[in-house]
């Protein structure tokens, strides 16, 4: 065999793997998607098939049978708020950690990576005692404070990142110029971390919307997010409607799907929190 | 007069810039304490009291009985097997084929962009509905799981979750699914920043391919490996929404793990003091692992 062969050989290989490894990725999405517009007699084909008239009727189920829309509305408060309320704050922080030395500037993050670490079941407990005491039990508030608790680390540590790639000699000439620290706080920081701010807003918001323990043990009728009504499905009894399964799915992935496009330059930072470079 | 006032009003501002860094972390130490360290502190209260929901009048002091029911309980020990199962068996998985794709995406290729897109996608996906799609893909009457297994000697819509020796491997295999591109990006990562002069040394001294990654590239990794595994281990160690939604623990207890049997303790049998008891052991057990980690993290900061 001919060098040149073996080396055609060995590309188709490589070719054939990283096909492969694509279809292992996105394929069971794939099948969700198709699955999501069949009408009961094609979905019950196995093989799937791919080619079939379209329906929205599992759509439609979805909509009129379940509370979708209002777990929808539920999760989009939960979620922004948290959003909000863990980027300002972390911001704050983080900023601080990044530009002073005072005692606590590095234990501080180094507390806020073991809280982190904490498993949410530990909390989960004292948070449904707590929130039951205040009578807090079935609103956005528990839900948006419970977040912000395991969110809050997650922005200081992935902000300390992105602050820590602005030159600090730009803030120093800025109040040479005579802007004081929150003129340069808000006119030179914050504009050159707007893209690092916007990629955490988007993991932030990603933790609220994909969150499940929280929301079915703090939350109510009128607080549940998206993917407590995951769990309604899997636990029906009358058997599992798989035509408004695949279609939630397909709803409640469209957006993370979205987002994950636009900020996986940044995910390997998202994911170590800045503890591995990427 | 005059000048006291100066005095007075620069040493106010020096005063105010040594506080400013204080202020900024005020807000979020505020609520740190208040959501998590108060609820922490609560709890580890809770864990010493007879307390459960369904006598909601005793209260009173039970000592460490709470920890000894929780740990002799043989639901406990499975729990913690199970747990041990699961974590070992995606870790070791997903280190490994998050090294096979890091090692195919390390080489340039048309189109690689999307390629490498559509390989981390699974990482982002919502857990619970990941899990509900995977309840569809092993279903064995639509499935597509059972049937590709009908190929490999298994039975015609084989149940694959509701059997007892398959329930933990099929969960271990969503895990794999969802949370292999994390070890891949970290690695793809890792190998993009290596040094290119220690590989070619190596393929000048004629070094196969195998040689290279077993000899030079994955010593040069090994800090960074350290870290993916523990972060990923953590992580398996306390998983919830796959299971919960695809097994609940079941067939009987065969997929429980310690975050379904706190769960359950505390919200199928409301025994809030056990189920604190139980959290604290399995605290105890992430703390000393997540100080290990803290440590070697350091070390490599300072190395670096």
């Amino acid at each position: 065999m001919s060098a040149s062969t073996s080396r055609t050989l060995r590309r188709v290989g490589r070719f054939v793997l990283i096909a492969l490894a694509v279809i292992w990725s996105v394929g069971p999405l794939v099948l969700m998607y198709t699955a999501s517009f069949k009408t009961d007699d094609v979905l019950a084909k196995v093989p799937p098939t791919f080619v079939f008239t379209p329906t929205l009727e599992h759509y439609r189920k979805l909509l009129d049978t379940t509370p979708f829309v209002q777990y929808l509305w539920n999760t989009l408060v939960v979620a922004i708020s948290t959003t909000v309320l863990s980027l300002t704050f972390g911001a704050l922080a983080a900023y601080s950690f990044t530009r002073f030395r005072f005692p606590g500037s590095d234990s501080l993050p180094l507390f806020y990576l073991v809280m982190r670490m904490l498993p949410r079941f530990v909390l989960v407990i004292p948070y449904y005692l707590l929130m039951r005491q205040i009578g807090l039990l079935n609103t956005h508030s528990a839900l948006i404070l419970a977040y912000a608790g395991f969110s809050l680390p997650f922005c200081i540590w992935l902000l300390i990142g992105f602050f820590k790639e602005i030159p600090i000699e730009l803030e120093e000439a800025g109040m040479v110029d005579g802007a004081n620290r929150l003129g340069v706080f808000t006119r030179i920081v914050i504009p050159l971390v707007a893209p690092g701010l916007a990629a955490t807003a988007i993991f932030t918001f990603l933790l609220g919307w994909n969150e499940l323990l929280f929301s079915l043990v703090l939350a109510g009728r009128d607080s549940r997010t998206l993917p407590t009504l995951a769990t309604s499905f899997s636990v029906s009894d009358r058997g599992i409607e798989w035509g408004p399964l695949n279609a939630m799915g397909s709803l409640v992935l469209l957006p993370v799907i979205v987002m994950a496009l636009l900020v996986q330059q940044h995910i390997v930072k998202g994911m170590t929190m800045g503890a591995v470079k990427g | 007069m005059a000048t006291s006032a100066q005095v007075m009003a620069a040493s106010a501002r020096r005063r105010r810039r040594l506080s400013d860094p204080y202020l900024l972390v005020a807000p979020a130490l505020v609520l740190t304490v208040a959501i998590m360290l108060f609820p922490l502190v609560y709890s580890f209260y809770v864990s010493f009291l007879n307390y459960s929901l369904a006598r909601p009048n005793d209260t009173s002091f039970a000592g460490i009985q709470n920890y000894v029911a929780m740990a002799t309980q043989p639901s406990f020990l499975g729990a913690l097997w199970n747990t041990v199962v699961f974590t070992v068996g995606t870790v070791a998985l997903e280190f490994l084929l998050g090294l096979g794709f890091a090692l195919l995406m390390n080489r340039e290729f048309p189109g690689q962009g999307i390629v490498r897109t559509c390989l981390m996608l699974p990482l982002f996906l919502t857990p619970a509905i990941v899990a509900l799609e995977w309840l569809f893909l092993f279903s064995p009457r639509v499935g597509v799981v059972p049937w590709l297994a009908s190929f490999v000697g298994f039975p015609p819509q084989f149940p694959f979750l509701a059997d007892p020796s398959w329930a933990m491997p099929a969960l271990i295999l969503v895990d794999v699914w969802r949370s292999t591109p994390f070890m891949f990006l970290i690695l793809l990562a890792g190998l993009q920043g290596l040094p290119q002069e220690a590989i070619e040394a190596a393929q000048i001294d004629g070094a196969n391919g195998w040689q290279i990654l077993r000899n030079v590239t994955l010593p040069l990794l090994t800090p960074l490996i350290l870290v993916a595994l523990t972060i990923r281990g953590m992580d398996a160690f306390r998983e919830f929404d796959l299971i919960f939604v695809l097994t609940q623990g079941g067939p009987g207890e065969r997929t429980q793990v310690v975050s379904m049997l706190a769960y359950n303790t505390g919200f199928k049998f409301y025994d809030m003091g056990r189920a604190s008891a139980m959290a604290y052991i399995i605290l105890f057990l992430v703390l000393v692992f997540s100080v290990y980690f803290v440590k070697k993290l350091r070390d490599m900061q300072v190395s670096s």
